[in-house]
């Protein structure tokens, strides 16, 4: 499976929030990644995200869209890690910035368990 | 010293080493010419001079082509300069997908300037110097990071944190403050990654 954010979302990705702006991480996360990532889930199949093709991504619309798989929709990075590739020919330095994002979510999530204990 | 007086000590200098050449080899007929050239001799010659002309021409080609590549890349790192500097606009912040274009803008161009001087396999050096990887990475942090509302600790920092409304943010003091060093960490870097370039 594959999802390619400039032809599926949009050019020009924008904020974290949807109350930030028009086409937010959150926007992308809850509308057009987050029903691929379970159906990927669903059919044990990997999810290919493509990066390329958009005018520029902002720290808080990947932490949003792929950290916020962790923090918002308790999903695990065990589970995510394996299924999720991402392709970046032109920005290959933002493949270990999303990798990154989203461990420090589930650190997050796993402190926050730690704490409810 | 004037040039004139070199050209007249260099041409002193080589008539008195003449001389003692010659002195040497009349003195001791260590050297000695067969006044007779056969067509060998002739061919041999003429074989020497092509081959010591090509080798000039191949020298001075090469030599060529390194003066033009480096003044290329040069140039590449003027226009990653003039990039960074059209990128300083944002530094109290402006539309969110303006500031996102012109960081990539600025990561494109500095991997493409990297690519070449791995493909040139210059000296590691000089592809160290003109890694900007980190530092994009700062500077993209610190122009679009907005906090999460649901961390704590982000929420205790939202004072000094940046905020948007409509798709434009606005960059807080500290923030701003942390950007401009990075962008001139990042100018230093262009500057170190050039002279190391010219001096190779």
């Amino acid at each position: 499976m594959k999802i390619k954010i400039a032809s599926e979302f949009s050019t020009a990705p924008g904020p974290r929030y949807i109350s930030e702006g028009k086409f937010s991480g959150e926007q992308f996360r809850k509308e057009k990644l987050l029903p691929k990532v379970l159906e990927a889930i669903d059919k044990k199949s990997k999810l290919t995200v493509d990066l390329d093709g958009t005018s520029g991504y902002g720290t808080s619309f990947l932490e949003e869209s792929f950290g916020g798989l962790i923090r918002m929709d308790k999903l695990s990075l065990a589970i995510l890690k394996p299924m999720l590739e991402f392709i970046s020919k032109e920005e290959p330095d933002l493949i270990p910035e999303i990798e990154e994002d989203m461990a420090e979510a589930q650190q997050h999530e796993d402190a926050k368990k730690g704490d409810a204990k | 010293m004037s040039r004139r007086q070199q050209l007249w000590i260099f041409c002193a200098i080589s008539f008195l080493f003449g001389a003692l050449c010659f002195k040497m080899i009349d003195k001791f007929h260590a050297i000695s010419f067969d006044p007779v050239f056969s067509f060998g001799n002739v061919i041999s010659s003429l074989t020497t001079l092509v081959v010591a002309v090509l080798v000039t021409a191949h020298l001075q080609r090469q030599t060529q082509v390194d003066k033009s590549e480096k003044e290329l890349l040069l140039r590449q790192f003027d226009m990653l300069f003039d990039t960074l500097v059209e990128f300083e606009k944002f530094r109290d912040g402006g539309v969110l997908t303006e500031i996102n274009a012109s960081l990539k803008k600025l990561s494109v161009k500095s991997k493409s300037i990297h690519g070449i001087l791995v493909e040139l396999k210059q000296p590691k050096e000089i592809i160290t110097a003109s890694n900007f990887s980190e530092v994009i990475k700062k500077i993209r942090k610190l122009a679009t990071d907005t906090p999460i509302k649901q961390i704590e600790d982000h929420a205790n920092h939202a004072e000094c944190s940046s905020e948007v409304k409509d798709g434009i943010i606005k960059l807080a003091t500290e923030k701003r403050n942390l950007l401009d060093n990075k962008i001139e960490d990042m100018k230093l870097q262009i500057i170190k990654a050039q002279i190391s370039l010219n001096r190779a």
